[in-house]
């Protein structure tokens, strides 16, 4: 008898659950087709054509669409990237939205892998028609489903730092930040400032991080007075680096360069220290991380590291006006600081977009791409200027920063009041 | 035991075949000409995957449901299958960048089957002889050394980075890009499905199909009956291993780029679940497994990172209440009626 | 020279913390037979029990670690009692029962995603002075040298628990024969359940070791659980000295292949030995029973 009840039980759950699956599609497409009679009208009114299909979901004028991992490996990034695009698009709304209405949100998450971002590219695009894309930090997803995106007509504006995918040729594809490439030759200058003459390297086999290294590699080559001693890999998915790490002391570095995502770094910082390396620490973009201070505690001091945006540890500390604003509305939602600047990089990426709608008068595909190729606009990242590039980037070069005394300030301003070689050994 | 009606006969069946075959070639293209439903790419991309996974799911029972072997590695042979077919198609990497020439997709997919076959009996000379457990241990070395193998080669597979630009499938000029549509691919998938679940229904109630199941039940006393025991495992390994490297191309040439990470050794576990929870040992539980866990994970998107937990229950629920898996649900109700009616239960 | 002590250093912690696991999961293997999935989830989630403790409500660590280990042992005899014990009195297939264990492991996993969110949080440092200590010219940190210390009493408490207690007397008959144990009189369920407890608290105390080290982070545990099954297996699966002897080979051979060979390939090298002690000598450095 508990069997059967138990039988039943399950197929019920079962049951529902891939009803509610396929019901969510019907009620989609039936939101869809009753939108694309509804829609006719405010078409007419902005005076815009819309592609074939195109139709937006739901009662708004324009939906964004974003596939990103709030689960799986990357998850901090993932979740703070989530949470700049809702902020922005909250932060749109209440100001009356764009083109007339409000702007509605679909997300997909991918679970950081690329077989997700291929499922939630095309769940985006086809079965919820969705104006405009927001990519995942994830270069590798972006790259994986940018044939897609450029074949459906949807602008998409990206998080990733590696400058691969938009080097592919593709039109519709955007950066809201600038590259990873632009930060090796400063971080190799800030290496000849403090006097670093010879550099081991620990690189995470991730694209990301190889893709910077090769960047780094080729400045340099170009570099006589820093000799490289050593370059070990750290292998994707391990968390301990005792023996690399110790065989890269072995041969006396004055510089160590960890090139790693934000987990694995601030284990790699930890485990460094620990091994009684007190000198200098390189890194990329994810050292802004604010995880890396906690984890590594004191260790952190002495890290030297490019980055687009680096969060402060309160609003009041932000560099400019608008990152102070940012922060403060962050913090008013979220109850806390970003985890991330990945949340930067997602505002900012919001913000291109629904100016660029807004300027065009029109959700249409092509004309929002061309609107967005000639944008010229002020974000948490700089003044982006789409006009100067003629790929999808909107800047160049990067700032570095270092953490000192448990903040993270700008290299320049600690040139101007301390020893370059105060983290020298 | 008396024939439960009309389906459990040999024509009843043939007929069921042939009525859900026509379904699914007939829906979609229905479907996709806006005469039912509304066309929706999302569920071809839905659809080519459930056709790839039971082919994955149907590969694996030959191993595990009629010869009793267990594989925490099948992902292996499913990213030998990926990476070979790429290698062997793509103009940028591997046969391509060397000598200039390479294979026509549909040829590729077909010939790194065969290899992954090759490799999986190769795999299965020493996992022939072992218990249980280390046979489960051996299947996750594998499975991490091919993936290392993937991600720590990066003058063969670009490591990390993964490749992209897959060519897509062409046959006799008739392509099968996936990039705007994927209701050509779906099939192809399709078109592949039927014929490997015929060749599986054919190799079960062949000769060596009765020897495996003999190993599966008693090991012992298949070898006092003559079967070749450890002969037989290699054969069921390699089948397996071709199904499995066949769906790995497959797979590529749908989503058009390839990196390690898919190939976790994770992606195995996920595997044998599916199989699992479809229910192993026949035709139809690998089909339902592969369709049900795809529209599950796709059903609990909406619980965002509860989707995981659940998952893990509800995978737990089946292993306690329902060991037979989706397929021996019907049985379970017929016994529990039977039960009912006063007729004797066995469990 | 200075080189080799960090590097012996490091690698003995590593062992130590697979030695934890492949301990629990040899003792699993002994008394029940069946192989166990769930040992890294249950170390992550007892570094995450411990860091509740000790990091957020700031207990003093030494109770800390006790009531989590306290907790960690209930769970693995919660475990055992509701879904292991049901699965046999059902006389469900091997494998179901390692699957059940593979849910139940992907059950912890995201529910301490969900409690303690997917970041990474800092284990604060166990003593107040966390500067490395000098040996010659090499340093090591306080953490690594308690955790050596920690897992090898450990070890050693267990060996004197199975050995000349009248409860490890036993757990050791009803492993070597349930009926004829039952026969004698000894509880042969609560022995088992009570052997997934140890197993779990000793994943536990692995966890908590490591955490300053590793942090307390939801996904810690994949990476971890394989090399201890690689472990188990070189020492022997079920073989309880051999999982700690195959723990530290493991340990000791990652870190040293990584620092004097190559840092790429170093997994390649691990995984390559497990499978050629695997072909070569599957029963392991202490022989236990491998073939059909």
């Amino acid at each position: 008898m508990k069997r059967k009840v138990v039988s039943v039980l399950l197929t019920a759950v079962l049951a529902a659950t891939v009803l509610s699956g396929c019901k969510a599609e019907e009620v989609a497409n039936q939101n869809a087709s009753a939108n694309n009679q509804e829609s006719t009208p405010s078409t007419e009114e902005g005076g815009a054509s819309q592609t074939e299909g195109e139709a937006p979901a739901g009662d708004y004028s324009y939906v964004i669409g974003h596939y990103g991992g709030i689960t799986g490996g990357v998850a901090t990034a993932g979740t703070a990237g989530y949470e700049g695009i809702q902020l922005a698009i909250k932060d749109w709304n209440e100001k009356g939205g764009v083109l007339g209405g409000q702007i509605g949100f679909e997300f997909y998450d991918d679970g950081s892998t690329t077989e997700g971002a291929v499922k939630g590219v095309t769940y985006l695009l086809e079965e919820k028609n969705v104006n405009g894309l927001i990519s995942s930090q994830l270069s590798g997803n972006i790259q994986a489903t940018g044939d897609q995106v450029e074949a459906a007509q949807v602008p998409e504006v990206g998080t990733g730092m590696n400058p691969a995918w938009l080097q592919q040729g593709w039109s519709y594809l955007f950066r809201s930040v600038p590259s990873n490439a632009g930060g090796a030759q400063p971080l190799v200058d800030a290496m000849k400032s403090v006097g670093v003459t010879d550099l081991g390297a620990l690189i995470y086999q991730d694209d990301g991080n190889t893709s910077a290294w090769n960047y780094v590699t080729e400045v340099l080559d170009n570099t006589p007075e820093i000799n490289v001693t050593t370059v070990e890999q750290a292998m994707v998915g391990e968390s301990d680096w005792t023996g690399t790490l110790s065989s890269i002391i072995a041969t006396n570095p004055n510089g160590v360069l960890i090139f790693a995502q934000g987990e694995q770094a601030s284990l790699m910082i930890k485990q460094l220290r620990d091994l009684g390396y007190g000198g200098y620490i390189f890194g990329p973009e994810t050292f802004s991380l604010p995880d890396i201070r906690n984890v590594a505690g004191a260790g952190a001091n002495g890290i030297i590291f490019f980055a687009p945006h680096c969060i402060p540890d309160s609003p009041e500390e932000a560099n400019t006006p608008e990152e102070k604003e940012f922060l403060e509305k962050y913090v008013a939602e979220y109850g806390r600081m970003p985890a991330s600047d990945v949340a930067y990089r997602a505002w900012d990426a919001t913000n291109i977009l629904l100016t660029a709608v807004e300027k065009a008068g029109t959700a249409d595909g092509p004309t929002v791409r061309d609107t967005i190729k000639g944008l010229q606009m002020d974000i948490l990242a700089g003044k982006a200027d789409f006009t100067a590039y003629d790929n999808g980037e909107c800047l160049s070069g990067q700032q570095i920063y270092i953490t000192h005394d448990g903040k993270n300030i700008l290299f320049s301003k600690f040139l101007e009041e301390n020893d370059p070689a105060l983290y020298m050994k | 035991m008396k024939k439960n009606g009309f389906f459990e006969t040999k024509k009843g069946k043939t007929i069921a075949a042939a009525v859900i075959l026509a379904l699914l070639v007939i829906i979609p293209l229905l479907m996709d000409n806006n005469i039912i439903l509304k066309q929706n790419k999302y569920f071809y991309v839905l659809l080519c995957l459930i056709g790839i996974y039971t082919i994955i799911t149907s590969g694996l029972d030959i191993l595990f449901g009629y010869t009793g072997q267990i594989s925490f590695g099948h992902a292996g042979f499913f990213c030998i299958g990926a990476y070979g077919s790429v290698l062997l198609t793509h103009p940028g990497w591997g046969l391509g960048k060397l000598t200039g020439y390479v294979l026509p997709p549909i040829l590729s997919i077909l010939l790194v089957a065969c290899i992954t076959a090759c490799i999986g009996a190769l795999l299965a000379v020493p996992a022939s002889k072992l218990v249980f457990h280390f046979l489960s241990m051996l299947t996750i070395a594998f499975n991490q050394i091919i993936y290392l193998i993937a991600n720590n080669f990066s003058w063969l597979t670009n490591g990390s980075i993964g490749i992209t630009s897959v060519p897509a499938v062409t046959i006799l000029g008739f392509s099968f890009s996936t990039v705007s549509s994927k209701l050509r691919y779906y099939y192809l998938v399709l078109f592949f499905v039927i014929v490997l679940l015929v060749v599986k229904t054919h190799i079960i109630n062949s000769r060596v199909g009765r020897g495996l199941i003999a190993i599966r039940e008693n090991p012992t006393a298949a070898n006092g009956c003559g079967i070749n025991v450890a002969k037989y495992k290699i054969m069921s390994f390699a089948i397996s291993a071709f199904y499995v490297g066949l769906a790995g191309g497959l797979y590529v040439h749908m989503i058009g780029f390839v990196s390690p990470d898919t190939f976790i050794q994770n992606t195995s576990v996920i595997f044998i679940t599916m199989l699992l929870f479809g229910g192993s040992g026949n035709l139809v539980g690998p089909i339902l497994g592969a369709a049900v866990i795809t529209f599950i994970q796709e059903g609990l998107q909406s619980l965002a990172d509860y989707r995981m937990l659940i998952y893990g229950v509800l995978l737990l629920i089946i292993i306690l209440f329902q060991p037979q898996g989706l397929s021996g649900l019907g049985k379970t109700f017929s016994g529990l009626a039977a039960r009912g009616k006063g007729g004797e239960s066995n469990g | 020279m200075s080189m080799f002590i960090s590097l012996l250093v490091g690698g003995l912690v590593l062992g130590c913390t697979y030695g934890m696991l492949s301990l629990g999961l040899s003792l699993i293997y002994q008394a029940s037979g069946f192989m166990n999935f769930t040992q890294a989830n249950l170390l992550m989630f007892g570094a995450f029990v411990c860091y509740q403790f000790f990091g957020v409500w700031e207990i003093p660590f030494v109770i800390s670690l006790i009531l989590s280990v306290a907790i960690m042992f209930c769970v693995g005899w919660g475990i055992e009692r509701v879904v292991i014990r049901r699965l046999v009195a059902k006389k469900a297939k091997n494998v179901y029962v390692v699957l059940s264990t593979i849910a139940i492991s992907i059950i912890i996993e995201n529910l301490a995603m969900l409690i303690w969110n997917p970041r990474q949080h800092y284990f604060p440092s166990i003593f107040k002075d966390s500067s490395p200590i000098k040996i010659g010219s090499a340093s090591i940190g306080k953490e690594s040298l308690l955790c050596i210390v920690v897992a090898l009493a450990a070890m050693v408490a267990l060996h004197f628990f199975l050995n000349k207690t009248k409860f490890g007397t036993a757990m050791r008959a009803a492993a070597q024969n349930k009926t004829a144990a039952s026969c004698m009189g000894i509880n042969v369920n609560k022995t088992i359940g009570i052997t997934y407890g140890i197993a779990a608290a000793l994943a536990c105390l692995g966890g908590i070791l490591i955490a300053p080290k590793m942090t307390a982070y939801y996904q810690v545990g994949n990476q971890i659980s394989m090399k201890s099954f690689a472990g188990a297996v070189i020492g022997g699966y079920g073989h309880i000295y051999g999982a700690i002897v195959g723990a530290m080979f493991v340990g000791l051979l990652e870190t040293f292949v990584g620092a004097y060979i190559s840092s790429a390939y170093k997994e390649l090298i691990v995984y390559g030995v497990m499978i050629l002690f695997m072909i070569i000598k599957p029963s392991g450095l202490f022989n236990a029973k491998v073939y059909e």
